[in-house]
This record gives structure tokens, sequence and C-alpha cells, in this order.
């Protein structure tokens, strides 16, 4: 019976980066749902222990698909029962614990619907930065039933993630609006008293707000954030110059990942597959 | 609205964005399923076959919504229709658009069509489709 749901890869690739001096965030997917005995929860703890030990994580996120909307497989009093077996597992061997990740979007649907109770001037000008779509679902009569249920779920992890005390809150971030990011997050961070990270932070296409939103991160102080570009495809021209060269960012970038892996880094963008073909001649 | 017997792919990693269009379906279309990105896409369509329509978010984590499309072209799979959801500038968008073009010259043939998030709201989805 398999409870973790790791590919072998990722352990090797963690394992890799572990060696190398960097540290590593594993990821821990939880299978498919079955009955929690307390035989099936010694397995998960063994299983847990053995990722642990193999990868030496600095901080281990357990994710329950938290971040697949409203519907999940694990009810949340299975899911209280594998964080605080998780908690229990990570904390005996010196690693810290995080949820899988919050969505973004639950946490501007939960903050607006604090405002709205509580400072209507705050609400108001909280919407009017929104985009059109937000803006609508969170106004319109005909979505207040989704939005009640988004804010419920949400309190209900918190509570969950309060009660095992996890040592960090994870969000999962994809909003490119700096403004809102701190807002909100500042908010859930007064509120719950928690550390918050985020394993999956999107940085937009567009380098203003990127880098503004980088300041907000800064200004947060996050204590981990780990970045996914956008459009990473389209991105990866950066590497790449007009003649179809490596760029001087992308000898540098090559530089970095040979100190850090020892080894020649694997470039995948539809851009530098050129340049990556006409350096092996 | 008549009831439409469509396969749709949904792959947008935003879950406002998802409720939205879950809406706009109630009722009128049930053959869809949300993924959050390309990667569990792909996975999707080799398991369960090309759907009528997908739509796709062009920013996302994981596989962007361009190396989905990367691995349609290689894989020489065509989508019947191909709905790209974005919320970028006009002027990012027009370059991205362009670029796309260039680098994928096989989509010319390809039934795509463009889907602003920041200027449209959900329900014209249903016109396009």
């Amino acid at each position: 019976m398999k409870l973790i749901n790791i590919p072998f890869q990722y352990l090797s690739e963690s394992q890799f980066a572990r060696k190398r001096g960097l540290e590593v965030v594993e990821v821990i997917e939880i299978g498919k749902r079955i009955a929690l005995s307390d035989e099936n929860l010694e397995k998960y703890a063994w299983q847990l222990t053995q990722v642990i030990k193999q990868t030496q994580p600095t901080i281990i996120a357990i994710e329950r698909k938290e971040t697949s909307g409203l519907t999940t497989p694990w009810t949340n009093a299975e899911y209280l029962k594998l964080l605080e077996t998780g908690k229990k597992v990570a904390t005996g061997l010196g690693v810290k614990l995080t949820n899988g990740g919050i969505d973004g979007d639950e946490l501007i649907v939960f903050f607006a619907n604090f405002l709205k109770l509580s400072d209507r001037e705050k609400y108001q000008n909280l919407i009017a930065k929104l985009d059109i779509n937000r803006k609508l679902f969170l106004t319109n009569i005909k979505y207040s039933i989704k939005v009640k249920l988004i804010e419920q779920k949400l309190h209900e992890f918190l509570k969950i993630y309060k009660k095992v005390g996890i040592d960090f809150l994870n969000v999962n971030w994809n909003y490119a609006n700096p403004e809102v990011l701190f807002e909100v997050l500042n908010f859930i961070k007064n509120l719950t008293g928690m550390e918050i990270i985020s394993t999956e932070f999107i940085k937009p296409y567009d380098k203003d707000i990127s880098k503004k939103l980088l300041e907000t991160v800064n200004r947060l102080k996050l204590k981990c954030v780990i970045y996914y570009f956008g459009i990473e495809s389209l991105l990866g021209e950066e590497l790449v110059n007009k003649l179809g060269k490596f760029t001087k960012k992308a000898e540098q970038l090559k530089s970095f990942i040979w100190w850090h892996y020892n080894k020649k880094p694997r470039v995948s963008s539809i851009f530098t597959e050129k340049a990556e073909n006409d350096e092996n001649g | 609205m008549m009831k439409m017997a469509k396969k749709i792919l949904i792959i947008e990693p935003e879950l406002i964005y998802r409720e939205l269009i879950a809406a706009e379906f109630s009722g009128i279309i049930s053959d869809y399923i949300f993924v959050l990105n390309g990667k569990v896409a792909v996975k999707h369509i080799k398991q369960a076959g090309l759907p009528d329509i997908i739509i796709t978010e062009l920013a996302m984590p994981i596989m962007d919504g361009i190396n989905f499309i990367n691995i349609l072209i290689r894989a020489k799979v065509i989508p019947r229709q191909l709905i790209i959801l974005y919320d970028l500038t006009p002027l990012h968008f027009s370059y991205i658009k362009t670029r796309l073009k260039k680098i994928f010259p096989e989509i010319a043939s390809w039934n795509i069509v463009f889907f602003n998030k920041q200027i449209q709201t959900f329900n014209n989805l249903l016109k396009i489709i």
C-alpha cells in the first residue's frame, strides 16, 4: 500500500540537490484515500520517515490536494491525522513541516469577506484593485454561496494548521498584483501569527510587475519562496541572443548549475535548443 | 440555452476563474474537467483521449501553456478547438501572439480563439464554444 506518491526521479533530484548544499522542500503528495486505521497511520509514518531520511529536506510540505478546488478526497479529520503524524515524524527528525499550499484566491476571498464585515471602506478599496472577474466573483450574489464555501473551507484549514502547529503556512500565489499580495498576506500573517512561505509563487511575464512583486515578498519577509515563471518557455528568450547563441545571463546560469550540481545543465526551453545544438556542433 | 454534448478540457490554475467557468457551464455543459497545469493536461489526454475543446491558460506553474502547445505539436496532435486564456497587457499580448506564431508555424491552421480575462467575463466563453 502506497500512502505517499513521490516519483523516484524527484527523490534522486532532492538527494542530489541536498548533497550539493542546497536546502530542499520535499512535497509529500498523499495517495488515494483509504481508511486511516492505526496500522495504516503507522505505515504512513514509516514511509514518511524513509523519504525524509533519503532526501534530508529542510521542510516537508504535506499536500492533500487542498489546492485543487472545493472537493478533496480526504476529509478534514483525516487530513488532521495525516498532518499530526507528519508533525511527529518531522519533529523527531529535525525537519520543519508545512501544508501543501493554500490557493491565493482562497486567501483573497477570505480577506475580502473579513473586510466586508469589519471595514466597508477598505473592502471597497480592495475590490477596486481586483480584475474584472475576481470583482464579479466577490460582488455578484450569484456566487455568494461559493464565496461562503471557500471562506468556510479555508477557516477549517487554518484551524487544522493551528491545531497541528505546523511551522510555516504555505501559500500558492498566482495573482500579479503586488498591493493585493501585501494586504492579503500581511492580514493572514497577523491573523494566524504564523510565518508564511510559498512553494509555488508565479512570477508574471511583465517585468515591472514582477519586480514589484519581488519587492513585496521582501517587505513581507517571507522565509522561503519558490518561484515559477508564468510563461517560462517565452522567458527562455532571455537566455538566447539574436544570433541564437547563449547570452551572458545564460552562461552565468550554466556556471551556477555546474557549481552546484557538477553536471551540465539540461536546457529544455524551445528557444535555447538552437544555442545548445550550435554549441554541441 | 441548448445543452452541449462536447467534451472540454480546461487548464486553469486559478481557483476563482475555475469557479466562474463552472458557473457558466452549469446546466449547459456537463462533460468538462479542470486540470491545474499543462503537465496534468498531457497526462489526461494520454488517458482519456483528445477532447472536443481545449481551454488553456498561458501562464502556469509546472508546465505553461506554451510548452503544452509545443508537446501537442511534437506529438502531431491537432486540437479541434483551442481557446487560449490570458491576462496580459495588450502590449505584452500582442508580442506573445506574434512570438507564438513565429515559434509554432504549425498553429496557423489550427482553430484558435484568444480570450482576455482582464476585459472579458466568462459568459462570453459560451458564445465562442
